[in-house]
């Protein structure tokens, strides 16, 4: 190992615990110098298996996934236990160690690449490129397709109460058409209406009903519903 | 032919000649990822269209397991190749199942680990009590890395689970390529194990989802490849890192943590043999871990007892009530009645009937391929040789669920001993010929698909689509989401909670309650359970406070069908098994007029009740 690989390797090592201890980072550069972090303790590793590629990518993997389960056990009985610190420090010493060991062994850890095997074509590269670009695709196409709270639907909750009052929060992922209000009984015979509102997605609306000792129903109607129409969504108050 | 066992690893050694750069492993890869594109449009559809896609799905995975099978069976192809191959074949059957849910855990497990997961990340400290399988508290290995990725990364929980499955994954299939190698000597025969291991019934779903025993079993098998190792380096380095490796199990997954003993100290035993050869160290790897799960057992392991003496007794009831001819369990149908299309059946049957006469056959020439003086070759053959217990399981409900679980482990012997046979017999031995190879390549597609229909279950479980009553990943939706997360911001956390098998997954992962169930609470679940399956009843508040329950969580739709899976909230409902009709819609809304019962959420679809005040 050169001095300017253990130099490069030192600070990667000390690039990834910064990361991970810094919280303001923005996660995708937290994650990237985090794993290039973990993926270079693991490629020092497989340097010092004395075997083919295969089993040195076995070696690596395994020695990862073995170090974070038995570290983890340890790191439980510190009074900080797993927490962002802890493993990140953990990980350095991992890495610290791994390198302190082929560093001493340093004609050894060099190890030998597998023989190469003809150079890719452009053909060979092309398909690997279009591989890429399917794998890509399937990814943006699946995400797009999990629209979660997107499709949320319209929903009335009791969210704070007060000795004369309730408040409720009527939310919604999706637009709806016209507006709306919440009513203390019934359209009929309601003892309180909040003005009317237009539910926006993702924007609660929030109401503070007036209430007396009693058992009271809340109810989210349509502003132009008609007295005997249902209500959209209930909430049931023992005041 | 005879395939000779040999203890050096050859798999190398037996590389064919450089040879200028094929196209045939870019095309392979090409098609793999057009597969998983394939899944990625179906869960699309399925989920803007609530069309199944049952072409595509099929497609989808025979383009990622068909191109594979072909390339690795080819003489010419090199180890590495082959290796990079079932490298790719695993990680693409696992991205088809993440494309499928790409952003959240659906499964009943997954989210039983979620919620572990998250108990750890909130408190930094490990053991903490679980609500769902309290028994997986005690074995943390898989959320410990996972939490590892998400403290350090930032990474949201889902996609660090994610990273840890796809590297447990990629040491699942080279460990079991190499202990397959070093087993036959010839890493084609290992390519052909690997493949039909890839074939069993738990590799596409089961073995794919984020449970303690994804990670388990490649750690597992990685613990017996370092085992092996250790015959080829001086000194315990090796034999350390095989007894790390298996202490790592041990912490992982109780079950499988047994049969790595199990299968460890068989091997020892046979190698002490004399016609066997030895392996160094064995017994010191055996003895070490064996040290390890008793530790491990005596001091974490009181909710393992429980877990498992319920799982047997489900199993013996349901042998029993299949023997006196009172069985609940209709072959090739779901709980609600919905058949298995015949083109699956029949796949199904073929895939078990290629498996066991396979097996008969090999079993009756046995000296001929068998590797000789090989005690892990023997209990390799020995595992093989337990695979028609599985399909034999799927005669009861219960019995289905513990002998499929196994098939991770048996199909690793039922793969050696296929391979190896197969590959003695004359059509197949070196050079092959294009038409055999591709029979062969068509045969293995088919005990694929037959694995992926007897993994699977019902078809629905298969792909997102529209809402199913207690049909797992296909309950989960948006309606139940929502109000589970509302729980979790507006609920105070730990609170006991009485809804459906569902909902409480999702009430206890995004909600941070407590959902009442008989492994964690031991309560009476026929008598609690009315309280969300009968109408109104005079004792309803009675029990309600008995039982401490301070949410009730009712979804409306619960009354609309059958549950899929067999129970709406868990086994000794009230009306189970042999339910015929749903619970009456007036069930679900009967704390609208107790006393003292509050309605304080309402999305149309769920609606949550606060019970602490019920008088």
């Amino acid at each position: 190992m050169t001095k300017r690989e253990l130099a490069a390797r030192v600070g990667l090592l000390a690039l990834g615990w910064l990361a991970a201890t810094a919280g303001y980072a923005p996660t995708a550069l937290r994650a990237t110098a985090v794993l290039l972090s973990l993926a270079g303790t693991a490629h020092l590793v497989s340097r010092l298996l004395p075997s083919g590629p295969i089993e040195r990518l076995l070696g690596a993997l395994g020695f990862l996934m073995i170090t974070a389960i038995l570290g983890g056990l340890a790191l439980d009985l510190l009074p900080a236990g797993l927490s962002t610190t802890t493993w990140a420090t953990y990980f350095l010493l991992v890495g610290a160690a791994v390198l302190a060991v082929a560093h001493r062994r340093r004609q050894r850890a060099s190890g030998t690449l597998p023989a190469r095997r003809g150079r890719l074509g452009v053909p060979s590269a092309a398909m690997y490129l279009a591989a890429t670009v399917l794998l890509g695709t399937a990814i943006v196409v699946a995400v797009a397709g999990d629209r979660g709270d997107d499709v949320a639907p319209v929903a009335i909750s009791v969210i704070a109460r007060r000795p004369s009052q309730v408040t409720v929060e009527v939310a919604a992922g999706v637009r709806t058409e016209g507006l709306a209000l919440v009513v203390l009984g019934t359209q009929g015979t309601a003892a309180w209406r909040s003005p009317a509102f237009a539910l926006q997605p993702h924007q609660p609306h929030h109401a503070t009903v007036p209430l007396r000792p009693g058992r009271w129903r809340i109810n989210l109607v349509s502003a132009g519903a008609s007295p005997t129409d249902a209500p959209v969504r209930e909430l049931i108050v023992d005041f | 032919m005879s395939m000779t066992v040999t203890t050096d690893d050859t798999a190398d050694a037996l590389d064919p000649p450089v040879q200028p750069r094929s196209l045939a492993p870019a095309a392979v890869t090409v098609a793999v990822a057009a597969g998983v594109l394939g899944h990625a449009v179906l869960g699309f559809l399925a989920r803007d269209q609530g069309t199944g896609g049952t072409v595509l799905y099929w497609l989808g995975l025979l383009a990622i397991y068909g191109p594979v099978a072909w390339r690795v069976l080819a003489p010419r192809t090199g180890s590495l190749e082959r290796a990079g191959l079932l490298l790719l074949l695993g990680e693409a059957l696992l991205l088809t199942r993440v494309v499928l849910y790409p952003t959240a855990f659906v499964h009943h497990d997954e989210l039983a680990h979620q919620a572990l997961l998250n108990t750890i990340t909130d408190d930094h400290h490990l053991f903490g009590a679980t609500s769902i399988l309290p028994v997986i508290a005690a074995y943390p290995g898989m959320e410990i890395v996972t939490t590892a990725i998400h403290s350090t990364t930032g990474l949201p929980a889902h996609l660090s689970g994610v990273l840890v499955l796809i590297v447990a994954r990629a040491i699942l299939m080279v460990a079991m390529y190499r202990i397959a190698g070093m087993l036959t000597g010839n890493d084609r025969v290992a390519g052909l194990a690997v493949l039909i291991y890839a074939a069993n019934p738990q590799f596409l779903f089961f073995n794919s989802q984020f449970s303690y025993q994804s990670v388990a079993l490649p750690l597992a098998l990685l613990t017996v490849y370092l085992a092996a190792q250790a015959r080829d380096q001086r000194g315990y380095g090796r034999t350390g890192l095989a007894i790390a490796a298996g202490a790592a199990v041990v912490v992982t997954h109780h079950l499988t943590g047994l049969a790595l003993v199990a299968v460890l100290a068989m091997w020892w035993l046979l190698a002490r043999a004399p016609w066997c050869q030895r392996v160094p160290r064995l017994g010191v790897t055996t003895a070490g871990v064996a040290a390890v799960l008793a530790g491990w057992t005596l001091a974490f392991g009181r909710e393992l007892l429980p877990y498992l003496s319920a799982a047997a007794r489900r199993s013996w009831l349901s042998l029993s009530d299949m023997v006196q001819g009172d069985s609940s369990r209709a072959l090739f149908a779901d709980p609600a009645g919905n058949p298995t299309p015949l083109w699956e059946r029949t796949v199904a049957l073929a895939t078990v009937i290629i498996f066991c006469l396979g097996l008969a056959l090999a079993a009756l020439t046995i000296r001929s391929w068998a590797p000789k003086r090989s005690a892990a070759a023997v209990v390799a053959v020995a595992v093989g040789m337990a695979y028609p217990f599985i399909p034999a399981g799927h005669l009861t409900v219960a019995t289905a669920e513990v002998t499929d679980r196994s098939s991770g482990f048996v199909y690793a012997g039922l793969g050696v001993v296929l391979a190896c046979w197969l590959l003695s017999r004359r059509p197949f031995i070196e050079p092959v010929a294009i038409p055999e190879r591709a029979a062969l390549t068509a045969v293995l597609c088919l005990v694929f698909a037959g694995g992926v229909i007897l993994g699977s279950g019902p078809g629905w479980l298969r792909t997102p689509g529209p809402y199913l009553v207690s049909a797992e990943n296909r309950s989960v939706d948006t309606d139940n989401l929502t109000s589970a997360r509302w729980i979790g911001g507006h609920l105070p956390p730990g609170g006991r909670v009485l809804t459906d098998r569902v909902n409480g997954l999702l009430v206890d992962v995004y909600g941070r309650q407590h959902p009442i169930n008989n492994l964690a609470d031991d309560v009476d679940m026929a008598a609690l359970s009315k309280l969300l399956l009968l109408g109104p009843r005079p004792d309803d508040a009675t029990v309600a406070k008995a039982n401490h329950v301070d949410f009730l969580v009712a979804d409306r739709r619960l009354s609309s069908s059958l549950p899929h899976v067999g129970v709406y909230i868990e086994n000794g409902e009230v009306g189970s098994p042999g339910r015929t009709t749903p619970p009456p819609a007036a069930a679900l809304i009967k704390f609208d007029d107790a006393p003292g019962a509050e309605r304080v959420y309402d999305n149309g679809t769920i609606r949550i009740y606060d019970l602490r005040g019920l008088s």
